[in-house]
């Protein structure tokens, strides 16, 4: 195995292949507090590109309840369990990632899902931590909380599934970090299904070969963002580019939120694939549980984004989410809007920070009749 | 024999110390007059072939590697003549796999040979990237078999109880909008995935090393799979001559096989395999077919 440094857990560690980044890296942020499971995202995914035979069970977007819910079942529990417990020491991960823990005759840890495991995609649909006893109340804090994750594939920078296909038959694109399983060399082993810990790889019976989230390349080639970003009512999603942190461009939306504000984060970074879909935290949710799914910022992070509203740059960026069909490369905050760009600079949308407030009278002094909504 | 043990230990010491153990028994290809290409396995012609068991040993050089052993032996009878030759290859299974689905595999077969004539290359595939030499396969899987015969038709193959109001794909075959939809969504069949074509059920491949089997430009061998009573039985018949990986009958020859048992979850790398085994082509009563010692192919 090489050495490549992973950003994320901030050290080396042990990949299949050497490391090399992509010209730029396809990055996503997703937050999680404005997301209602809709499913929206699911129905455009799976309307557009998982229509065929041999992939009605595939969801390439998904979104579930958490802490219960899971497709393919108990998918991050079985991984975190073979994983075993791993520490943080600041921010450097001390515990073992999946290519550190591969058996002696595998190249990557992983276990391989039944059809049973993808039969169930809504189960724990809406189900809280705990038992609600009988009497209880809303007091201003809820005593139980759930949450909803989204989910596509992560477009990894150190892909599980490119380092176990025996026949390199998926592939990382340089221009965009997109990554591919190429449907002309697969050969269906499903050793990339056995491998992706996030479970985004699907094997297709029919056709014999296995199947994946493509980010919706030939959008992203246009300049513009996947389907299941674009059909989000929830505003939930903003797709662009991150960078390493050595090459940080300070009016990036991503770079900004990723490593500058910190306030988005990978999903188990510790398994050590440097995903690139950042998820703003839910507010409401135990430290121990955010910290064990998104690394030990995840505290930090939603303090900071309880802070949003009063900084002008954070809640900017955030109300360019869903608010454009563009790639959005970078931004700028002028007076009260935010403005999104595109690769060349030139300006795709312009949002007032703020919503205006217009109050008209109770009565209608024209129509003579009163209004039953006044702003 | 003497020349043969010089070439197996050769062969041991140039492949990794892995290699399962060869055998010095000869596979003894028997003359057959007459078509073998469409050869059955009830034709009267096997009776006087001779049986050769062979001892599989697990792959392990490459990864991944299969965690336990699968199928250890196969029992070997062949028959030849100037055009073809046919190989019925026998082994106990008692589970038939008949498909490939998620986290299930399909049972197979394969039949290497040297891909150009010299030296012989690692049976494993032909070698490591880099210093590999050419080898041919002909592989028969019982999911190719199915797919052949028209039995994979949709998701009603593997789930037959599956329900739902309207499927485009159980609409007509000429409707227009499944037409559109089989035309839009099937992938490896638009990247033109020879897997997705859905050809026979013995398919010839080559490679040049590990990670590199692809299906050959040539498509000539033929065969079928019938499983009874916890026992496959397959037949890979193939031509004589051939552009990559022709045979020499005036000679002894070699062969490598190997199992994949898809209850034991083995595919690709995952599998039991053999080293080069010798054919020996038993010269006909008019002289035909020769047992020179093997100099080079």
């Amino acid at each position: 195995m090489a050495k490549v440094f992973n950003w994320q857990i901030n050290r080396e560690t042990d990949y299949w292949y050497t490391g090399v980044r992509p010209q730029r890296q396809f990055g996503a942020i997703f937050d999680i507090n404005k997301c209602i499971a809709c499913q929206t995202c699911t129905v455009a995914c799976k309307t557009t590109w998982t229509g065929g035979r041999g992939q009605e069970y595939m969801f390439w977007n998904n979104v579930e309840s958490k802490p219960f819910g899971c497709y393919p079942i108990m998918w991050d529990v079985r991984i975190l369990d073979m994983l075993g417990a791993g520490a943080w020491n600041g921010a450097t991960y001390a515990g073992r990632t999946i290519f550190e823990s591969a058996p002696v005759r595998q190249r990557v840890l992983g276990w391989q899902p039944s059809d049973f495991d993808y039969a169930h995609p809504n189960i724990g649909e809406d189900e809280v931590n705990r038992p609600i006893e009988g009497g209880a109340y809303f007091t201003g804090k809820h005593a139980a909380w759930m949450f909803y994750l989204a989910r596509i594939c992560n477009h990894c920078t150190y892909p599980a599934c490119l380092a176990a296909c025996p026949r390199g038959a998926i592939y990382k694109r340089k221009e965009d970090g997109i990554v591919l399983v190429n449907q002309k060399h697969c050969r269906g082993y499903q050793e990339c299904v056995k491998a992706c810990p996030y479970k985004k790889v699907f094997y297709n019976a029919v056709e014999g070969v296995s199947q994946k989230c493509i980010a919706c390349y030939p959008a992203i080639e246009r300049r513009e963002q996947p389907q299941c970003f674009m059909a989000c009512i929830g505003k939930i999603r903003m797709q662009g580019w991150i960078n390493p942190p050595e090459r940080i461009v300070e009016d990036n939306p991503l770079d900004y939120l990723v490593h500058i504000r910190k306030v988005a984060l990978p999903l188990f970074p510790q398994l050590g694939l440097e995903p690139n879909v950042y998820y703003i935290p839910p507010v409401h949710v135990s430290d121990a549980f955010l910290t064990q799914m998104f690394g030990p910022g995840a505290r930090k992070a939603v303090e900071t984004y309880l802070q949003a509203r009063k900084d002008k740059t954070l809640a900017g960026i955030f109300t360019l989410l869903g608010s454009t069909p563009h790639t959005v490369s970078f931004f700028k905050i002028e007076g009260d809007e935010a403005v999104g760009f595109d690769d060349d600079r030139n300006e795709t949308c312009r949002v007032p920070i703020s919503e205006p407030v217009v109050t008209r009278d109770a009565f209608d002094e024209i129509l003579q009749v009163g209004r039953h909504n006044i702003t | 024999m003497k020349r043969i043990g010089s070439i197996m230990l050769l062969m041991a010491l140039t492949s990794c110390g892995n290699e399962p153990p060869v055998s010095l028994d000869r596979i003894k290809a028997t003359y057959a007059e007459g078509d073998l290409r469409g050869i059955t396995m009830e034709d009267p012609r096997w009776k006087a072939a001779v049986e050769t068991p062979i001892t599989l040993a697990k792959q392990l050089i490459a990864l991944p590697k299969s965690e336990n052993d699968g199928v250890t032996e196969i029992r070997i009878k062949a028959l030849y003549n100037e055009s073809w030759t046919a190989f019925l290859l026998t082994w106990d299974d008692p589970t038939p796999d008949h498909l490939a689905r998620i986290g299930k595999y399909s049972d197979s077969i394969a039949i290497q040979f040297p891909g150009v004539p010299g030296d012989l290359p690692d049976s494993a595939m032909g070698g490591a990237p880099g210093s590999a030499r050419p080898v041919v396969i002909h592989q028969w899987k019982a999911v190719w078999q199915e797919a052949e015969a028209g039995n994979i038709e949709g998701i009603r193959t593997f789930y037959p109880n599956t329900w739902s109001d309207i499927y485009i794909f159980e609409m007509a075959k000429d409707d227009t909008a499944r037409a559109v939809m089989e035309r839009t969504f099937t992938t490896s069949v638009a990247a033109e995935n020879p897997l997705a074509h859905h050809g026979t059920a013995v398919r010839d491949l080559e490679s040049v090393g590990f990670g590199s089997v692809e299906f050959a430009a040539e498509q000539t061998s033929a065969g079928y799979g019938q499983w009874e009573n916890g026992q496959w039985r397959v037949i890979i018949s193939r031509p004589i001559a051939r552009d990559r990986g022709a045979l020499d009958t005036s000679r002894l020859f070699y062969a490598a096989f190997a199992v994949w048992d898809g209850s034991r979850l083995e595919v690709g790398a995952r599998k039991m395999q053999s080293s080069w085994f010798p054919i020996q082509f038993v010269k006909k009563p008019d002289g035909a077919g020769a047992q020179r010692p093997h100099g080079s192919h």
